[in-house]
């Protein structure tokens, strides 16, 4: 097993146990998940390792922070690893706690903008998000039953979760492209710009597929669906929403003409 | 854990092919002489476009049945290059019908489960753009429910005597062979079992006749296949005896993984992004933008699905998704286009946006029904994430 491995596991475990108190939003709660957090040295998973990193590479880094999504984490890990991957390479002294950045924050001359970071950020966090919100439906229409039966064995719910299956991976994929595009030098603008559109719709039908197989019970503060749905919600707009993102990738495909729309697709991505 | 869930539909990352890269240049360059004179209309034919000829000139190349072994006339070329001939082909509206079948599944099948004999018989044929093959699955009454198949096959002193119907056969009326599915022992209610494949030569087949079913565009595409006691020889069964159910299951695999699922109706966007182009309308920017990132997440899971059968692993969920998700896209395609331009669709209109949209309306009920019926793909992922 690598080093790489050994950490993303030892993360998983962290995360999952963090998430076992999800119900405790107090902010000693936070506090100590923080606490184990940076003693794993997560927050400078991004930071390379000239500028005090440890050398991991950016996209196994951006892995965790798709883990982190996954279990919806009641502190901004994935904020503070990008904001001191900017700070780095901004020449910027790292930050000694959480912390967070904005689109227009640090004036960059090499690398990606705060903006584009933000924007692959999000795309990781809803990813995981959405594998969650999966998984959930499954063990809930697996255990439920109504009419004698599971509710996943009814044709009609299969069917749904199929969809929702299908949005997920095609999250997931987009994910993946994002995650690419700003671990590569090249030009990551369209490429995330696809992947925001695209992850910004699978959320929405994603959520409303899960919301209605959950019944009611997805619905409560008691159920720990609505961690993973109201964040991808809030996610998707933030970073640029649709209508910037559509725009932008619209633009230049319009510009590209429809003779050259072709290969304008398959150069962008 | 979410991963256990996720590893049934997790698409492979496609890697940058050089090799492909390369080549797509050439393919480019090709097509642009070859249908030059090819019309927006004819364009939107997609994979039913047929040109014998055509298909001819792309099996001089080396382009058809290019991951195949040499000795069979490939060119043991990867998935990724095979990749990049098919959606070039298809993006530019090429008429590829003539190869179609036998290049993306006959063949592969063949070469998968026929003999030698069968294989130097076949595929140099196939990979040279002179043989076309058709699909011999569907029944008047065996449409999603392929094992309820009756066509049957029995066993003669020297072959096979077949009686049956096959329908919704397109171009049999211009294929050279079929990949037939039938039953070989049992009845239907043994359902998968005692089925088998037989290859059937389309001229030279006494009790065989192909008879015309026209489409509601008023093409000719379909056919029905009247088997009446037809005579096989011996050596037209492929594969096992009995083995039927399992091998077509493997040539659906192959039927639903490509570009061609998403791509049916990109000269109307093609069209569409045409009369737009000068357009400063943010909606239509956003609704382009939209396209567009479909088109771009559809292509990166069908690349991955290329990954992943170059590296030996099984993609039938993973295809069953892109099917799935690109009928879906390709059939939104039209009713987009009407809420950003107000043209009325005719086939026989001078303005090539008009035509095109009006051949894509009218030919969309079908891509969610051809190559396994939505409702049937969403089957295989609930199996997939382990709901049956």
């Amino acid at each position: 097993m690598s080093d790489w491995e050994m950490l993303r596991d030892a993360a998983g475990r962290l995360f999952a146990d963090l998430a076992e108190d999800w119900r405790d939003e107090s902010a000693a709660a936070a506090e100590r998940a923080w606490a184990a957090i940076d003693e794993m040295g997560l927050p400078l998973a991004l930071v390379p390792e000239d500028a005090g990193g440890f050398g991991l590479a950016t996209e196994d880094a951006l892995g965790l922070i798709r883990l982190a999504g996954q279990h919806a984490l009641p502190v901004p890990l994935a904020e503070t690893m990008v904001a001191n991957r900017l700070r780095a390479e901004a020449g910027m002294q790292l930050a000694d706690g959480p912390t967070t950045f904005a689109a227009g924050d640090f004036a960059v001359t090499s690398g990606h903008s705060a903006l584009l970071w933000g924007a692959a950020m999000r795309s990781l966090q809803i990813a995981g998000a959405l594998e969650t919100i999966l998984r959930l439906t499954i063990l809930h229409t697996s255990e439920r039953q109504q009419f004698g039966k599971p509710l996943s064995k009814f044709q009609v719910l299969q069917h749904s979760i199929a969809q929702l299956g299908a949005e997920v991976a095609a999250a997931s994929a987009a994910a993946d492209m994002a995650t690419e595009a700003i671990a590569g030098s090249g030009d990551a603008q369209l490429p995330i710009a696809a992947a925001r559109v695209r992850l910004g719709e699978a959320v929405g039908i994603a959520t409303a597929f899960a919301h209605q197989l959950h019944g009611a019970i997805g619905f409560t503060k008691e159920h720990q669906l609505h961690r993973f749905t109201t964040q991808a919600w809030r996610w998707r707009d933030e970073f640029g929403g649709h209508v910037y993102w559509s725009q932008l990738l619209g633009r230049a495909a319009l510009a590209a003409g429809g003779s050259g729309y072709w290969a304008f697709v398959t150069e962008a991505a | 854990m979410a991963g256990e869930t996720m590893d049934s539909i997790r698409f492979a990352n496609p890697p940058r092919h050089a090799g492909a890269e390369a080549l797509r240049v050439e393919v480019r360059a090709f097509l642009a002489e070859a249908l030059k004179d090819r019309s927006p209309l004819e364009r939107s034919e997609s994979w039913n476009g047929y040109d014998r000829s055509f298909t001819r000139a792309l099996g001089q190349r080396g382009w058809l049945g290019m991951t195949w072994p040499k000795q069979y006339g490939g060119q043991e070329r990867s998935a990724f290059e095979r990749y990049v001939v098919i959606e070039e082909t298809l993006a530019a509206g090429a008429p590829v019908a003539a190869h179609w079948v036998a290049e993306r599944q006959s063949g592969p099948s063949i070469l998968k489960f026929g003999t030698e004999e069968q294989k130097q018989k076949y595929l140099p044929g196939i990979a040279a753009g002179e043989l076309g093959f058709c699909i011999g699955m569907s029944e008047p009454d065996s449409g999603s429910d392929l094992a309820a198949t009756r066509t049957r096959a029995e066993r003669t002193a020297d072959g096979w005597r077949v009686n049956g119907t096959k329908v919704w056969t397109t171009y049999g009326h211009e294929a050279d062979y079929m990949i037939l599915f039938c039953r070989s022992s049992g009845t239907p209610a043994d359902r998968h079992a005692g089925t088998s494949q037989m290859l059937v030569d389309m001229h030279n087949t006494p009790g065989l006749t192909v008879r015309p079913i026209i489409d509601l565009t008023g093409a000719h595409h379909f056919n029905e296949v009247h088997f009446e006691d037809a005579l096989l020889p011996a050596d037209a069964l492929l594969g096992t005896e009995g083995n039927g159910w399992n091998q077509v299951m493997s040539e659906l695999a192959f039927e639903r993984s490509g570009p061609e699922r998403f791509l049916s109706s990109v000269q109307l966007l093609i069209e569409l992004i045409n009369l737009l182009s000068t357009s400063d309308s943010d909606l239509a920017r956003a609704a382009i933008g939209r396209l567009t990132a479909h088109l771009i997440v559809l292509r990166r899971l069908s690349r991955g699905v290329a990954a992943m059968l170059e590296g030996g692993q099984d993609p039938s969920v993973q295809a069953a998704i892109v099917k799935d998700l690109g009928a879906t896209y390709e059939q939104s395609m039209s009713e987009i286009a009407r809420t950003l331009v107000d043209v009325e669709a005719d086939l026989g209109s001078s303005s090539a946006y008009a035509a095109v949209l009006a051949n894509t309306m009218a030919n969309a009920p079908s891509w969610s029904l051809r190559g396994g019926t939505r409702e049937i793909l969403r089957g295989i992922i609930a199996r997939g994430l382990g709901l049956r």
